[in-house]
């Protein structure tokens, strides 16, 4: 796995964290756990940690990544399962599964793929 | 939902070796991934612990997070009789771990519910230490099982 993909699925990690701290409800579950935070605006310190992720790597991969995410309102990055990109389920060529250290995208929807 | 019927045996350490907070993150999630996915993971697990631990308190720490390395919800149990430094609510070592690793797309929001129901559960097995009897991950599953029961 490259460095860069690494990062990108870092990055879409601290984003589905993002997502569930933004959601009242499950702030009020979290602290009915008995979760007690550091912070007064969990989301505030998530996206400064994103913002430090995003610097790692180069700016129009960091665009790209937005784009994708933006359009597709999940996620941009996506594991081939079976041949298969898990995000659209379509073909993925099998001449990409030879440049598995390559950061690819699926062909069909344009979202990152690695190979799990 | 029963906790019970979530946990296999082969996710369940009851003898965990690690000492420090990173440590026992990757010794838990390597029960499920030894790849380099497991590395992923536990960033992802620390930066939740950033925001403010999840040890909460009487020895019991609920680290979790969704991850696309996962298709399913992955619940491992970890047990440490000395005790591990993890920057609980009240300072205390932790000695029950209840790691929670949930896919991003989780119709029915099985990951709230399991989070809240190893809380639930976790109260029980702190009265008088039951969480120490078990010997084998079978006990452990049997015991959550009782006390599912009675709950």
């Amino acid at each position: 796995m490259s460095d860069e993909l690494k990062i990108l699925l870092e990055l879409q990690h601290l984003d589905y964290m993002i997502k569930d701290w933004r959601n009242a409800s499950t702030r009020k579950e979290f602290r009915k756990i008995g979760f007690q935070l550091e912070t007064d605006n969990p989301v505030e310190m998530l996206l400064e940690k994103r913002k430090k992720l995003a610097e790692r790597i180069n700016k129009p991969l960091f665009q790209m990544y937005e784009r994708i995410l933006s359009r597709y309102k999940d996620w941009a990055v996506v594991p081939v399962i079976d041949g298969f990109c898990g995000g659209c389920f379509s073909k993925v060529p099998t001449e990409l599964s030879g440049q598995r250290k390559v950061l690819n995208n699926c062909p069909n929807c344009g979202r990152f793929i690695y190979w799990d | 939902m029963n906790l019970y019927s979530l946990l296999k045996p082969e996710r369940i350490n009851l003898d965990l070796t690690s000492r420090k907070k990173q440590d026992v993150l990757l010794e838990l999630v390597s029960s499920f991934r030894e790849d380099e996915d497991s590395g992923l993971l536990v960033s992802t697990l620390l930066k939740r612990e950033d925001l403010g631990s999840t040890g909460i308190g009487k020895g019991v720490a609920i680290p979790h997070g969704r991850s696309l390395v996962v298709d399913k919800l992955e619940l491992v149990v970890g047990r440490s009789t000395k005790g591990i430094s993890f920057d609980a609510i009240d300072k205390k070592p932790v000695h029950l771990f209840f790691l929670i690793v949930a896919p991003p797309q989780d119709p029915g929001n099985q990951y709230l519910i399991t989070l809240g129901r190893v809380a639930v559960v976790c109260q029980e097995l702190l009265k008088r230490k039951q969480y120490e009897k078990p010997q084998t991950p079978e006990e452990f599953i049997q015991l959550v099982k009782e006390i599912e029961g009675n709950l």
